[in-house]
């Protein structure tokens, strides 16, 4: 009976151990997210007409710094992202954890495994969506 | 864009290419002769002559093959057989010299005292550094061929007497060879090919002419069996006396080379003559000179790409959806596509796979953007798990199912928009997504830059070619 008892609590701390949650906000940099980088890179650092015209189109600064786009891995800051993006979604599902692109000092873009790229300021304040033509 | 078949499209124009022509010699030799072989053959590729030569079986017999003054890749094969026979009454007879004891087809797995006899071997004299034969001295088929490349006098010659050590088979000899075999050489078929960078230019502009075939055939030392005789330019008005006229002399008179680079000053026709595999052939390409807002882009200037883009954007803006068509090349005309409307196109997204058979061999896609970046975007082009009250803002450029299409289809795309016109060439794409609810996200590896054009037509009348025709 004993043995039978060590089992079960061997195998339930076991669980207990694996469904702990990870709190991890911050998605690592993928290929993907490196796509994103170079789009935005291109708009906020191009000096042409092209890009220029981007900028203001989408309303994205104009970026002399270096990096001008970078993937964010910061938690508290990626915290804030999901908080932002909860209230975006607003559906009750986890929208967590998520890619967190700084675009210059005003701008961020972020997205959660749904991949969609949705544009924030600087205070999470949100501004619009981006949607890919096929 | 995204690919779903259904077949409905509408032909909306056709344009011819350029003439090309097929001319292949008549060779002759008075115990050679040329056949066509048998089966069904492409007509755009020029079938070289046959010859062959009769082989006797006696040892060291030697006959003269065809004499090829150009290198050419060519096929070597021995049909028929020489009939080998024991000759039991012989005094030194000791029984058959091995199991063969009959007909003996190409060559001499004949084995006595280690020797290999009665063979063919076929030589001709030096080519790319190397003399070449074709010896098929341990290989008794019927079916035996070789390839490689020959050039010059060559000669179909027969191995030596099998040796019959340790008999004494004289003055009757214990074995005979009879009968004859012929030995047969082809040139592989290969067409010439003229390609250039341009065909569409501002008046001036140079242009290079690239010499290949296909198949490029190529030996192993690297050479190739071919050899320009002429470049030739021919003004599409003869009667032209521009200031500056088209001189090839001055860059297209080295024949050896492959390529010819010249500034083109008229509307005309670039020809090439070559000998291809040891056959004469001609090609040529039509060069147009002062083309209406040039890009530098041989596709995009082509009037007949204008006309199809033109026409699918005017299509988009009538249905208020993306667009597709399709070019084909089928010998030499291009046919031109507009895919019908589907049921599932939107705003933001086009779907349609090629017609199915095609007419011919895709040359390229091309489908519409209908917004620039920053446009707003209907709800219709709202994705399923885009949060709702948003405001969808489009993107520019190619998506990853764009360089997924053109990566599959292996042909370019042209992705026309509200100013710009995008030509995206075959890239290898990754993929990812989060779990299995999501759909898969595509996109260019890293390093697609120089696999993609873009090109702003000048506003004004260059814009409208594509946008208001």
């Amino acid at each position: 009976m004993q043995f039978l008892l060590t089992i079960m609590f061997f195998f339930s701390s076991q669980q207990r151990v694996l469904t702990s949650p990870v709190i991890n906000s911050c998605r690592a940099s993928t290929a993907w997210s490196t796509s994103k980088i170079n789009y935005f890179q291109a708009i906020v650092t191009g000096t042409d007409a092209r890009n220029t015209t981007f900028r203001q189109a989408y309303d994205l600064p104009y970026v002399t710094t270096s990096p001008a786009v970078e993937l964010i891995s910061d938690e508290t800051q990626c915290g804030n992202a999901v908080t932002a993006l909860q209230a975006l979604y607003a559906d009750g599902k986890t929208h967590s954890p998520v890619f967190l692109i700084r675009i210059g000092t005003t701008r961020f873009a972020i997205a959660d495994g749904s991949l969609s790229v949705h544009i924030f300021d600087s205070n999470y304040q949100y501004k619009f969506s981006m949607r890919a033509l096929d | 864009m995204r690919v779903v078949q259904k077949p409905v499209y509408c032909a909306v124009a056709v344009w011819l290419m350029s003439c090309v022509d097929q001319t292949g010699p008549v060779s002759n030799s008075e115990r050679q002769k040329s056949m066509i072989p048998p089966g069904s053959i492409r007509s755009s590729v020029v079938v070289p002559d046959s010859f062959f030569a009769v082989l006797p079986a006696s040892p060291g017999a030697q006959v003269t093959m065809h004499t090829f003054s150009d290198p050419v890749y060519a096929d070597v094969w021995v049909t028929g057989a020489i009939t080998f026979s024991s000759n039991p009454a012989a005094p030194g007879y000791l029984g058959p010299i091995n199991t063969t004891n009959g007909p003996v087809y190409a060559g001499g797995t004949i084995d006595a005292g280690g020797g290999c006899g009665l063979y063919v071997n076929v030589y001709y004299p030096a080519t790319y550094g190397t003399n070449i034969t074709a010896s098929p001295c341990n290989s008794s088929s019927a079916s035996w061929r070789a390839t490689s490349l020959f050039q010059g006098t060559g000669y179909a010659t027969r191995g030596g007497a099998i040796l019959e050590a340790g008999r004494t088979c004289d003055p009757m000899p214990c074995h005979a060879q009879s009968d004859s075999q012929i030995v047969w050489i082809r040139p592989l078929a290969t067409q010439l090919v003229l390609t250039s960078t341009k065909r569409f230019i501002a008046r001036g502009s140079s242009v290079t002419f690239f010499v290949s075939a296909n198949p490029n055939l190529m030996a192993s030392g690297g050479g190739r069996p071919r050899r320009v005789t002429a470049w030739r330019w021919k003004r599409a008005d003869p009667s032209y006396l521009g200031a500056d006229t088209t001189h090839l002399q001055w860059y297209c008179s080295n024949q050896a080379a492959q390529q010819c680079s010249v500034p083109i000053y008229e509307n005309g026709t670039m020809t090439v003559d070559a000998i291809v595999n040891g056959v004469a052939q001609t090609r040529s390409i039509t060069v147009v000179v002062n083309v209406l807002c040039p890009s530098g882009d041989t596709i995009l200037d082509d009037p007949a790409t204008r006309a199809l883009l033109a026409n699918v954007w005017s299509q988009s803006q009538s249905s208020g959806t993306e667009r597709k068509g399709f070019a084909f090349d089928s010998a030499g005309t291009h046919i031109y596509r507009i895919k019908g409307q589907m049921f599932e196109n939107t705003p933001c997204a086009v779907f349609g796979s090629p017609p199915n058979p095609p007419p011919g061999d895709l040359l390229w896609s091309t489908h519409s953007h209908l917004y620039l970046p920053g446009d707003s975007v209907p709800e219709t082009c709202r994705p399923p798990n885009a949060p709702p009250d948003t405001k969808l803002r489009a993107e520019w450029g190619p998506s990853g199912n764009d360089w997924k299409t053109v990566w599959d289809q292996q042909k370019p795309d042209i992705i026309i928009d509200k100013y710009y016109l995008h030509i995206i060439y075959p890239y290898p794409v990754d993929s990812t997504r989060q779990d299995s609810t999501q759909d898969w996200q595509y996109y260019p590896k890293a390093g697609w830059e120089n696999s993609y054009f873009i090109w702003m037509p000048p506003e004004g009348a260059c814009r409208d070619l594509f946008h208001n025709p």
